[in-house]
């Protein structure tokens, strides 16, 4: 039975295969209702097939999947009433007119479409002024923006954005943000998924970072950040110790460049190694040049997963 | 229902605004019309006529268009938007070739009504011929979809519908000149079938039409549920990588 309490999206242990080949690994996730779910991860890493069995159009080789309280697999039509979906493709037929595919839509969605409805859809998308003109003849930025009206038609609890702002230009990109924003006030629930790190930061309540089928990291962005290793870097001059005899030592890295020492200290708790840092650099009355701090940011935590089962074979082949 | 007939409306649409499929649809009927006016078939050939025009009209109108309707929606990923729509999976393929079958409906009935009147003949068993019509039309939508399930592109169709126009097209032939001597080999290749069904419906003999008609009727009739579970098993909703 579907409560309020219980999470839009609740996925454990999922698995997708094609033939032979395991795309998905044992996803678990979940998306509170009224929140975003920003689900990032490189080419590959299992992002659209895992929304495909969120929808109900991949039967998943194990786990348990519940979308607002159904089994997509077995419920997808009702499922598929009560969500809306904005594909990775722009799946749009070239020969029909905005105005046309939204009606169509509207009856295929059982919604009862009114002219007013239907032009404060593509108002809020910014086509109004093009409801009349064949889809084949919109921009590429245009058929996106289509596609997200089309995924709010008959005003969805949940909404799946594939990659929504993919070929948009940066006003038109802005425009989608805000508007996403507004669903969120309203209660909407979304799980999006993207390449722009910047979108998942500016967007999600929380993030999930996939890699080769499996959930590489999850959580709001706050954890996600904290949990990784922050960075001290500074410039020495001289031969003297570079960093204090401490535990520090073994999570410092120097290197000599054109005179001076560059050194790079990755730290779980930036506040205490700061602090020993700067007591021991008044103790030896050091010049700490060019200090400065910065914890982990997203891009880097993004690019250090990717890297790392790449960089893990190449070490073992 | 009601998604139904707004998808197939919605498809309709599509067809009627691709002006290759629409002059296609518009030419064909037209040409043969002509033709059987101004060149009508030899007395006692109508039934041959009537036959061979039946599974061009399968071979084009049918095969040919619904293959290549569902892979281009393929390829542009509508089959797989259709099915993110609380719309049953056999509902979004009826409504993606009812056009289709409406158009070849429309086409069977105003050309043989032309060969009719050009040959100044009505055929002995309406009904033997109308069976014809549905079957064929049938046979036609299935084997597009097995078809389908095997082409990855719409310019591929050109050589992966070859067989399937050769064995309908073909079989009618073989069928047709073995004169009355139809094999089961011949019936099996769905053209020799609809062929045989389509003579008896326009000049067989008034008391045994009908039971002579069982066995084609029987193969088309496996020939359908046979490339359906075909279908069935190979049909993919998502382009072919």
């Amino acid at each position: 039975m579907d409560t309020t309490e219980d999470p839009a999206v609740h996925v454990r242990g999922l698995r997708c295969t094609y033939g032979t080949h395991e795309a998905v690994r044992g996803v678990d996730l979940d998306a509170p209702r009224g929140e975003l779910l920003a689900v990032l991860g490189t080419n590959g890493a299992g992002k659209t097939t895992t929304l495909e069995a969120m929808q109900g159009r991949r039967r998943p080789a194990g786990g348990r999947v519940r979308i607002l309280g159904l089994d997509p697999a077995g419920q997808r039509r009702a499922l598929a009433a009560r969500i809306g979906v904005m594909l990775q493709d722009s799946a749009l037929p070239a020969e029909l007119t905005p105005a046309e595919f939204l009606t169509l839509w509207s009856r295929l969605k059982r919604d009862r479409p009114t002219p007013g409805s239907m032009r404060e859809q593509l108002t809020a998308v910014g086509l109004a002024h093009r409801r009349n003109v064949r889809i084949g003849r919109l921009s590429g930025g245009e058929r996106r923006r289509l596609d997200l009206a089309v995924a709010l038609t008959g005003s969805p609890e949940l909404l799946f954005l594939d990659e929504p702002t993919s070929g948009l230009d940066p006003e038109s990109r802005a425009a989608t943000w805000e508007l996403i924003r507004g669903l969120l006030r309203t209660g909407s629930t979304i799980v999006l998924t993207t390449h722009h790190l910047e979108e998942a930061e500016a967007l999600a309540d929380r993030l999930l970072i996939l890699h080769e089928g499996t959930v590489a990291v999850a959580g709001t962005l706050s954890e996600i950040v904290t949990a990784r290793r922050a960075t001290i870097r500074y410039e020495l001059v001289g031969t003297g110790p570079a960093v204090p005899e401490s535990e520090l030592v073994g999570r410092a890295s120097v290197t000599p460049e054109r005179g001076v020492r560059l050194v790079e200290i990755r730290t779980p708790d930036l506040t205490r190694d700061l602090g020993t840092l700067l007591r021991w650099a008044e103790t030896q009355r050091s010049q700490l040049h060019r200090l400065h701090s910065s914890e982990a940011t997203l891009a880097e935590i993004f690019h250090e997963i990717s890297t790392t089962h790449v960089s893990e074979e190449a070490t073992t082949s | 229902m009601n998604a139904t007939f707004a998808l197939a409306r919605a498809e309709l649409t599509l067809l009627l605004r691709n002006r290759t499929a629409a002059t296609n649809a518009l030419l064909l009927p037209l040409a043969l019309g002509a033709l059987f006016i101004v060149r009508p078939p030899p007395t006692g050939l109508t039934g041959t006529a009537a036959s061979m025009l039946l599974l061009a009209l399968v071979c084009l109108t049918v095969a040919s268009t619904a293959t290549t309707t569902l892979v281009a929606r393929r390829q542009q990923h509508l089959l797989q938007r259709w099915r993110t729509a609380p719309v049953a999976p056999p509902a979004v393929l009826v409504s993606t070739l009812s056009p289709v079958g409406v158009l070849f409906a429309g086409q069977a009935a105003a050309l043989l009504t032309v060969l009719a009147y050009a040959t100044s003949s009505i055929p002995a068993h309406p009904v033997l011929l109308v069976l014809a019509v549905v079957l064929a039309g049938a046979l036609g939508c299935a084997v597009a979809f097995v078809t389908a399930a095997f082409t990855r592109t719409v310019e591929a169709t050109n050589f992966t519908l070859l067989p399937v126009l050769v064995a309908l097209a073909g079989g009618g032939v073989w069928a047709t000149a073995a004169a009355g001597e139809v094999t089961w080999a011949m019936r099996a290749t769905g053209g020799g079938a609809v062929a045989e069904l389509v003579h008896l419906g326009w000049g067989g003999s008034e008391t045994r039409a009908l039971t002579a008609a069982a066995p084609s009727v029987l193969v088309l009739l496996a020939l359908i549920v046979g490339t359906t579970l075909l279908a069935r098993r190979y049909f993919r909703w998502e382009p072919r990588n």
